[in-house]
C-alpha cells in the first residue's frame, strides 16, 4: 500500500506534469516544431492508433475541434468517453451501475474493436 | 453471531455487536450476518437498528436526526412493514455464494480508462493487451472466479505500465533518431 503523504506527493507531481505538458502542447505546434515522433510509425510505417494526438492536442488546447478530429478521430471521440469513466471511478459509491456498466467486460471489447478497427481503417484510407 | 459490513468498497468483519458499535455506519450501509441469504441495509438486521437508532439514525431516510428520538422502536417496525429491499438489486453482485456462504468481495478494478490512454498516448501494442485483461476481470468476476478476476485486474496494470514505460523510453530514443 501506498502511504498518505507518498499519495500527496504522487498527485502533486502529476498534476504538476499534466498542467506542463499541456502548457508546452498548448504553445508549440507539433506540426512546426520538432516533437518525439512515434516510434511504432517510424519501424513499421504505419500509423499506430495513438499517431496524431500531439497534433490533435494543439489544435483542442487552441479551441480548433475540427482540426483535431482531423489529426486523430479517435483521441477526440475518446476524450468525453475518458472523462465520463473517470467521473464514474471518482464518483463509483454514488453510482456504483454507471461505473459497472463503464468498466465492464462488453464495454472494455467494444473498446478493443473501436481500437483496432480505428487502425485498420485509417491505415487503409490514410487518415 | 459474526456482522459483515462493506465501507468503501471493502469488506469489514467478522465483527461482533460490540465491534459494530464502534463502527461508523448508516442505516444504508450494505451489511450480512450469518444465516442471511443476501446482503442486506444496516438497518433491516433489528438488533443493528438498535444501535443505529442508539446514535440518532433515522432508519427512513438513512440520515441523523437533529435530537435523538424518544420512542425510535415503532419506527424500525413501521419501516420492516413496508417490506422492500433496493439493496438486493443494487448490491447483487456482492451477493454471497450459496455454496461458500461467504459475501463476496467487490469486483477487482477493470483500469479501463488507464488502458485507452497507455494505448492512445504511448504508441505501443503493449496498451491493447492491457484493454482485452481489463474485459477479462468482470467476465471472471461475474461467474464467481475471484481470483482469475484479481489475476486478470493485475495483469492489465502490469501492461499498462509496461506500456507507460516504454513509451517514455521512446521519447529520448525518437528524439536521437530524428537527430542522426
Amino acid at each position: 500500500m501506498i502511504r498518505p503523504a507518498t499519495r500527496t506527493l504522487l498527485l502533486i507531481a502529476i498534476i504538476l506534469a499534466v498542467t506542463a505538458g499541456l502548457v508546452v502542447y498548448g504553445t508549440f505546434d507539433p506540426a512546426t516544431y520538432p516533437f518525439p515522433q512515434c516510434v511504432f510509425r517510424r519501424l513499421t510505417g504505419y500509423e499506430c492508433p495513438g499517431c496524431g494526438s500531439q497534433r490533435a492536442l494543439h489544435a483542442l488546447l487552441k479551441g480548433d475541434i475540427s482540426r483535431a478530429v482531423g489529426y486523430n478521430l479517435l483521441l477526440a471521440a475518446a476524450l468525453p468517453f475518458m472523462a465520463l469513466l473517470a467521473y464514474a471511478t471518482v464518483a463509483k459509491q454514488r453510482h456504483p451501475r454507471l461505473y459497472a456498466s463503464l468498466t465492464g467486460s462488453t464495454a472494455c471489447y467494444l473498446t478493443f474493436a473501436i481500437v483496432v478497427g480505428w487502425t485498420i481503417i485509417r491505415n487503409i484510407f490514410s487518415i | 453471531m459474526n456482522y459483515w459490513f462493506i465501507i468503501n468498497d471493502m469488506r469489514v468483519g467478522p465483527l461482533t455487536l460490540e465491534e459494530v458499535d464502534r463502527m461508523d455506519i448508516t442505516p444504508m450501509t450494505p451489511a450480512w450476518r450469518d444465516g442471511l441469504p443476501d446482503w442486506v441495509m444496516a438497518r433491516d438486521i433489528p438488533e443493528v437498528a438498535t444501535i443505529l437508532l442508539a446514535k440518532g439514525y433515522d432508519l427512513g431516510t438513512g440520515y441523523r436526526k437533529p435530537q435523538p428520538s424518544p420512542q425510535p422502536e415503532p419506527q424500525y417496525q413501521q419501516y420492516q412493514q413496508q417490506g422492500w429491499n433496493p439493496m438486493q438489486a443494487r448490491y447483487a453482485q456482492f451477493a454471497p455464494q450459496a455454496a461458500s456462504r461467504q459475501p463476496m468481495e467487490p469486483c477487482p478494478p477493470s483500469y479501463l480508462l488507464w488502458s485507452i490512454l497507455s494505448t492512445i498516448l504511448c504508441c505501443t501494442p503493449l496498451g491493447i493487451v492491457a484493454i482485452i485483461f481489463s474485459a477479462k476481470v468482470s467476465s471472471a468476476y461475474s461467474s464467481g472466479d475471484m481470483a482469475k478476476a484479481r489475476k486478470m485486474s493485475s495483469r492489465a496494470q502490469l501492461f499498462i505500465i509496461l506500456a507507460i514505460v516504454l513509451g517514455l523510453i521512446s521519447v529520448p530514443v525518437s528524439i536521437i533518431c530524428s537527430a542522426l
